[in-house]
């Protein structure tokens, strides 16, 4: 997938799942993005790093609008959710459901 | 003893395990992994620079380990360092933190981001104290909160007049080597990288407090030095990273401080009193430290898939099954391939010295790689996640204190750049590789009978070596995902 700036990402959300193949979003380090989320049922999404929660519900869309002022590979997750065994991070992670991965590349 | 340890950490198993608690992407790393051209890059830099060494290292021969190095505490600049007031007063705050961490994961939220236990343990301690002793020196020595604990209650025991030693000195068996922090290390391991609630502060504390326990119980039955070289495990492991740091801590003849600079790596040198669990422990930290990054590739999720399948039957914990399989697995084949290794270096060498001798005497010269990569690997994540001590040391129980004034304080996760990052890594990796190649010739022109032999020993010594820093910078090209 790629950032297109002025209409932005749009990524939908069903089971838990984000629907079409790939599970990686890439944008260039400075961007202006715009993830535009849609879901199923109310699930709140958590980008981690930039840290920006939104909640989506169904017949919605939520909006993730940001610079991409640092480089990274950030995770997207459901937040509540718990995928079980998902390997944890040092000290933690508790395998919350990692929906995808945003790569801000510099 | 060791029933009574196994007691302990069975009982201790059964109270944490069905804990859970929400993280807050606590712990996580952002590093995108290094582009091919960077990957290709250090992988070429550790070939040719290990046939250029070769040829550099092998005319000289070494007859002994020693080195050149001067006392820094001498100096006026570092010399109020060694004053006993200053010690005093750095070991002190050591185990008001430790007992700061216990209290924080027993009456402190239970919230990993928010009490300092987490992220003092995982990233302070296991991470950034591996950073200082590896490069600076042995701080452990130093801070270790067991040993000045005890020997604060000698110098009670002493003061109220008893005579003798507070503990019991029962002779150490030679025979049981450092098998007793080697099978500790092992539940460490198991700890940082299997355990699922790893970073739930109550279960932090009653892990650090069992460890405690059977710590101070080994210092009283066998006196605490003996108990600190064979059964604190975190000694043992800090004082082998810190050996290819540039300083070491020595009381001279007089009863002198001292803290010597050395050249780099040069207490990687001296092999003398390495026992077969020595060796092994070695191993075993070489192979965690890979692990530890192996679990955050794609590749470890298929295969862990498979080992999954293979142990369901087990039931709800069959994760846990694959999970602690793979961690034993890890260490397994690592002592299967330098073992091998070892046995073609003999063969190759057509030295008299046997497998076993070969094994003991090269194992250190395989650190600088371990620690290159653990440099490499940790590097962004120690800066960014490191940030969290400072909220935290203003509000170490969660509970809405500012005790400095930082409690505010955002992680700025653009500390260091990507670009940083990637540049540092392949450096540290290439550099510990170099190290690496460097001790093992030395080491095997001063062990070995000739410099023909010295020389083709260290033909498949190279192969693997290569092999190894291959794996890292392997590594840190994947990208990091959990399934």
């Amino acid at each position: 997938m790629k950032s297109e700036e002025m209409s932005g990402i749009t990524l939908k959300i069903a089971g838990g799942e984000i629907q079409g193949g790939s599970k990686v979003v890439r944008v260039k380090q400075g961007d202006k993005v715009k993830l535009n989320l849609l879901a199923d049922r109310t699930t709140e999404v958590h980008l981690h790093g930039y840290d920006i929660e939104k909640i989506v519900s169904p017949g919605g869309v939520a909006v993730m609008a940001f610079q991409a002022r640092v480089a990274g590979r950030f995770p997207v997750t459901v937040h509540g959710s718990h995928s079980h065994g998902s390997k944890k991070r040092k000290g933690g992670g508790h395998g919350e459901k990692v929906l995808f991965y945003l790569e801000v590349h510099p | 003893m060791s029933f009574f340890i196994r007691g302990l950490w069975l009982a201790a198993a059964v109270v944490f395990l069905p804990t859970f608690a929400s993280a807050h992407g606590f712990g996580q790393r952002y590093d995108l992994p290094v582009p091919l051209g960077l990957f290709m890059l250090g992988a070429g830099a550790s070939v040719v620079l290990s046939f250029l060494g070769m040829g550099l290292f092998v005319r000289k021969k070494h007859e002994s380990v020693d080195y050149p190095s001067c006392d820094l505490l001498a100096s006026p600049l570092f010399g109020w360092m060694g004053g006993a007031g200053f010690l005093s007063v750095i070991r002190a705050l050591s185990v008001v933190l430790f007992c700061v961490m216990l209290a924080a994961g027993f009456w402190g939220t239970d919230e990993p981001a928010k009490n300092i236990a987490p992220t003092l343990i995982w990233i302070i301690w296991w991470v950034g104290l591996a950073y200082v002793c590896a490069l600076v020196g042995n701080l452990w020595s130093l801070v270790n909160p067991w040993d000045i604990t005890f020997s604060w209650a000698e110098m009670l025991y002493r003061k109220m007049g008893r005579g003798g030693s507070l503990s019991l000195e029962r002779p150490f068996p030679e025979r049981l080597g450092v098998w007793p922090a080697l099978y500790l290390f092992l539940w460490f391991a198991w700890a940082e990288i299997v355990w699922p609630n790893n970073d739930v502060p109550r279960n932090l504390s009653l892990a650090a407090l069992g460890y405690s326990i059977i710590t101070w119980a080994g210092m009283f039955v066998h006196g605490k030095e003996v108990w600190l070289k064979r059964g604190e495990a975190f000694s043992i492991i800090f004082d082998v990273m810190s050996r290819f740091s540039v300083t070491e801590a020595h009381t001279s003849e007089d009863g002198r401080r001292e803290w010597r600079l050395r050249p780099p790596a040069a207490g990687l040198l001296n092999t003398d009193g390495m026992s077969n669990s020595m060796m092994v422990l070695v191993v075993l930290m070489l192979a965690t430290v890979s692990f530890d990054g192996f679990t955050e590739t794609p590749l470890w999720h298929l295969l862990r898939a498979g080992i999954y399948e293979a142990v369901v039957w087990v039931g709800r914990d069959a994760l846990l099954v694959a999970d602690t399989i793979a961690l034993i697995a890890a260490p397994a084949l690592f002592l299967g391939v330098y073992y091998t290794f070892c046995t073609l270096m003999r063969a190759m060498s057509g030295s008299t010295l046997s497998t076993g001798e070969f094994a003991r005497l090269f194992v250190l010269s395989l650190v600088p790689i371990a620690i290159g990569y653990h440099v490499a690997h940790y590097f962004s994540f120690l800066f960014i996640q490191g940030q969290r001590i400072i909220p935290l040391l203003s509000d170490p129980f969660g509970m809405g204190w500012n005790l400095w004034g930082t409690a505010a304080y955002r992680v700025d996760i653009g500390i260091i750049g990507a670009k940083t990052t990637w540049y540092a890594s392949i450096a540290a990796i290439v550099i510990g590789h170099i190290c690496a190649v460097y001790l093992a010739h030395v080491t095997a022109l001063r062990a070995l009978e000739n410099r023909f032999a010295a020389v083709r020993s260290q033909y498949p010594m190279l192969v693997l070596m290569v092999g190894y820093t291959m794996v890292s910078l392997w590594i840190i090209a994947q990208p990091i995902t959990d399934g």
